[in-house]
């Protein structure tokens, strides 16, 4: 095939190739889950050497396009593919004494990550939405079998059972979409998809894409279709609750950028009041049921819900403002939430029948009994909460100032209201752990060494972006020049 | 075969397949609705291809065919790794966690 450059492809095929080489060697390192976790890393570490050997040419600003067009390699992939490798490389690390401590140090496991990392770069790194719908089955196959990985656990199987029916069932309306849209516009490559919706958009057309976004707000858990994430964030082991939350998240909301922002961004006019109320109806929702939540991990999922709602005010805003406050709260999304469910990890006592270290109560006074985990659970909750100086301050800040900006004001106050009671529930937790005498004798698990790295970069990330977050708010107005 | 007849059993079976995952309990029949659903693309995939006269509709089947498959055999391990643990394979009776 004369336009099928391997150097392009590399940062997906590489993942992909560690994947399968961890699964050969999974049987050998039975019970050394780590060595294997090497593996993964080095695979990662790869991937990530392979991009940023891209970037200097899509930096630029060029697109360079592969099979047939069917990659597509641009700074604003590029930066997506780093993002997630990012949180990948993070979850491994943090997953090496955690999976042993939970009695599932399965050397697949890594090569599971490492699939659903291949899948999503896949899914941001092409403006064909075929390669979407393969990008996406990928990491949402990998992830299904993540979520029962603890198969002793009745709860960690059903919640398995639940992701993938209702995760089949949204693929089967964004495959139906695609029909359609391919119908209508004769073609799945995003700008061809874009042409036609400017020229003459069909009804067909607008029911095709209504399907692919039905798909697409149940991966980032829109409400109405956000009733599968406490629960399977609750029932997943914690650390694939941690990339979930984070990932899927990032991934997804790279193609409802490129797909919305990009190629229906001439008719914005026509999806605009409809994004607005779902964004209204998502935040004011997730954060009501929060305050009612006593499980940190159920609370945890809440709320991320609740911030794909702040994410969607600026999908409204005027794309020079807010497509580069959609990327900054991402980065700083991904920071603090993967270090909260980490903290989560840390503390969380449990068997096959319950798991009593993640109630609330059994976080009162934790913060005297291990201080470092104290503060950095502080940390990150204050960063979701939007206080400064975190990068969760930065993040709304940023958000609200688009929404300003483009004379949304509705969408701006709702916001706002709704950070205020976010803080509620937040700070239920903080108080928990800092202000409460201990429920139980039982001494808290010690902290291992990998997992307190990993909650370190996360708390230095939270922090440096909420301080310094000048370069990286330039560097992404720049990357959301080139959407489509 | 008139493509507008062809797009028309497609949405039907689309609709089935939406209704068979509503209504029906057994995890193994809701998989099965899941799958007419993506048949019901699949038609509609190569009667715009046949309208288009090209053969890129007819590709993507395969693609969502293969991806069927992958899909098939995940969910049957859940739910082999559930029936192992509880005996049943009715969502209802999977109550740990709230439907």
């Amino acid at each position: 095939m004369a336009d099928f450059d391997l150097v392009l492809v590399l940062p997906a095929t590489a993942l992909a190739a560690f994947a399968l080489l961890t699964l050969l060697f999974a049987p050998l390192f039975r019970g050394q889950g780590r060595a294997l976790g090497g593996v993964g890393l080095l695979g990662i570490a790869v991937s990530a050497a392979a991009t940023a050997r891209l970037w200097p040419a899509a930096g630029a600003g060029a697109r360079i396009a592969t099979a047939g067009g069917m990659v597509r390699v641009d700074a604003f992939g590029l930066f997506f593919t780093l993002v997630l490798l990012a949180i990948g490389a993070l979850t491994v690390v943090a997953s090496f004494r955690f999976l042993e401590r939970e009695q599932a140090d399965h050397g697949e496991f890594y090569a599971l990550v490492l699939l659903a990392l291949a899948g999503m770069v896949v899914m941001v790194q092409t403006t064909h939405l075929l390669m979407v719908l393969v990008g996406l089955e990928v990491f949402s196959l990998a992830l299904y079998v993540l979520t029962g990985l603890t198969r002793g656990r009745a709860r960690s199987v059903e919640s398995a059972l639940k992701y993938f029916l209702l995760g089949a069932f949204s693929s089967g309306f964004f495959v139906y979409g695609l029909a359609l849209l391919y119908g209508a516009a004769g073609s799945l490559d995003l700008v061809r998809i874009g042409a036609a919706a400017a020229s003459d958009p069909s009804p067909m057309l607008w029911i095709g894409a209504g399907l692919v976004l039905v798909g697409l707000a149940f991966k980032i858990g829109v409400v109405p279709f956000h009733h599968w994430i406490p629960d399977v964030y609750q029932g997943a082991p914690t650390n694939v609750a941690a990339f979930m939350a984070t990932a899927t998240k990032t991934a997804a909301f790279a193609v409802l950028l490129r797909f919305l922002v990009g190629a229906f961004g001439p008719s914005h006019e026509a999806w605009a009041p409809l994004v607005t109320w779902l964004s209204i109806l998502t935040m004011t929702v997730a954060n009501l049921v929060a305050l009612a939540q006593t499980n940190v991990k159920r609370l945890l999922a809440y709320s991320s819900v609740g911030h794909a709602g702040y994410l969607m005010i600026a999908l409204v805003c005027r794309p020079e403002d807010g497509v580069r406050a959609i990327l900054f709260y991402l980065v700083s999304y991904a920071f603090m939430t993967l270090g909260a469910f980490l903290c989560a990890a840390a503390v969380g006592r449990g068997d096959a029948r319950s798991e009593p270290g993640y109630d609330l109560g059994s976080w009162a006074g934790l913060g005297w009994r291990r201080k470092g985990l104290g503060v950095a659970m502080s940390l990150f909750l204050f960063s979701l909460a939007g206080i400064p100086p975190t990068a969760g301050f930065l993040g709304k800040y940023v958000i609200f100032q688009s929404a300003m900006r483009s004379h949304e004001y509705l969408l701006a106050v709702v916001g706002v209201l709704n950070a205020v009671v976010a803080a509620g529930y937040y700070l239920r937790v903080v108080v928990a752990i800092w202000m409460r005498e201990p429920e139980t004798e039982e001494e808290p698990y010690p902290v291992p060494v990998s997992l307190a790295a990993v909650l370190v970069a996360a708390a230095a990330g939270v922090l440096v972006l909420g301080l310094v977050p000048g370069p990286l708010l330039d560097l992404l107005g720049r990357l959301a020049a080139g959407l489509v | 075969m008139e493509p507008r007849l062809v797009l028309a059993v497609s949405a039907v079976l689309f609709t089935l397949g939406v209704l068979g995952v509503l209504l029906r309990r057994g995890a193994i029949t809701i998989l099965m609705s899941v799958e007419l659903m993506l048949n019901a693309a699949n038609l509609a995939f190569i009667a715009f291809s046949r309208q288009a006269g090209t053969a890129e509709g007819q590709i993507y089947v395969f693609f969502v065919m293969t991806l069927a498959a992958a899909e098939a055999a995940v969910g049957l391990a859940i739910v082999i790794a559930l029936f192992r643990l509880k005996g049943t394979t009715d969502v209802d009776e999977v109550s740990l966690l709230k439907w």
